[in-house]
């Protein structure tokens, strides 16, 4: 994080687009979620969560707060450095290379960007409408042949995701 | 059921097939879970490719080992999936095979050093 404190807005669109270019390139996301259209751009629901609530719904992982801070009016400040051991060497490629492309700009730039490049977004003056994992990939340039692969390996991991969800929070 | 080199099939579509890559007996019933894949021009999970002889009658073309969609798996969550018809049990797969996909996820670039902490020592 920018000196440990960033912009909450900005923050949600560098997850965004994190996920975006990885769904280019691999076909996954790396953070994942319900994604949604929203007045300034799109957005994903859980991270929305986390940061207004520190955690999810029904959820006892709180570690979400063991490195982030509340909320403090538009930013968030980074508690501690977090351990990468989570993150494999080609997502953490990822994020370095959305920041390089984004990180040096405000909020609002990235917003500006999102409304222009991510055919995926809807524009709308209040509320929110979903986005389909699908959608993005097609938007990204992926054939239906690939979209079609997308979607059955997401709805795949969704299966092992309720099955396993107990040891993931074990080892989360 | 549940073991090292334990092999399952998915009954969703694309119907991938699922190996089991770490010792459940050494990490309290936990282990890394991951899917064989049709190789595509753009795939980037390239560490460990397979081909039809590395699995017969099983694997029919050149595949690749997913290891960016591996999962933390439990054996309570597999009995689940396999009671449920979800998961359906494949003969196990070969040893020198397993091998080769373990020597794969060592240095795969996709998966994270705590999913790689989980593989059995070489």
């Amino acid at each position: 994080m920018e000196g440990g404190r960033l912009n909450v807005m900005k923050l949600v669109k560098l997850v965004y687009l994190l996920d975006r270019l990885s769904i280019a390139r691999r076909g996954i996301p790396v953070v994942g979620g319900v994604y949604f259209s929203m007045k300034n751009g799109p957005v994903t629901g859980e991270l929305l969560d986390l940061i207004n609530a520190g955690k999810l719904a029904n959820d006892p992982d709180s570690s979400w707060e063991e490195f982030i801070s509340d909320r403090d009016s538009h930013d968030v400040v980074l508690r501690t450095e977090p351990p990468l051991d989570f993150l494999s060497e080609s997502e953490i490629h990822l994020i370095g290379e959305v920041y390089r492309e984004h990180g040096g700009k405000d909020q609002w730039a990235i917003r500006d960007w999102c409304h222009q490049h991510c055919g995926e977004w809807t524009p709308l003056q209040s509320g929110r409408s979903s986005i389909m994992l699908e959608e993005i990939a097609r938007n990204v340039g992926k054939s239906e042949i690939e979209v079609r692969r997308i979607s059955e390996e997401a709805e795949e991991s969704n299966l092992l995701n309720r099955a396993f969800s107990p040891s993931r929070l074990i080892h989360g | 059921m549940g073991k090292l080199g334990s092999t399952y099939r998915c009954n969703l579509p694309p119907r991938h097939i699922w190996v089991i890559i770490s010792n459940p007996s050494d990490h309290e019933g936990r282990f890394l879970f991951v899917n064989f894949t049709t190789r595509t021009e753009r795939c980037l999970d390239d560490a460990c490719i397979l081909e039809p002889g590395d699995y017969p009658p099983f694997l029919t073309q050149i595949t690749t080992v997913a290891y960016s969609r591996f999962v933390f798996g439990d054996l309570a969550g597999l009995k689940t999936l396999l009671e449920t018809g979800q998961f359906s049990e494949m003969p196990l797969i070969p040893p020198i095979t397993l091998q080769k996909i373990i020597s794969g996820a060592r240095s795969t670039p996709e998966m994270p050093k705590a999913a790689k902490s989980l593989l059995p020592h070489a």
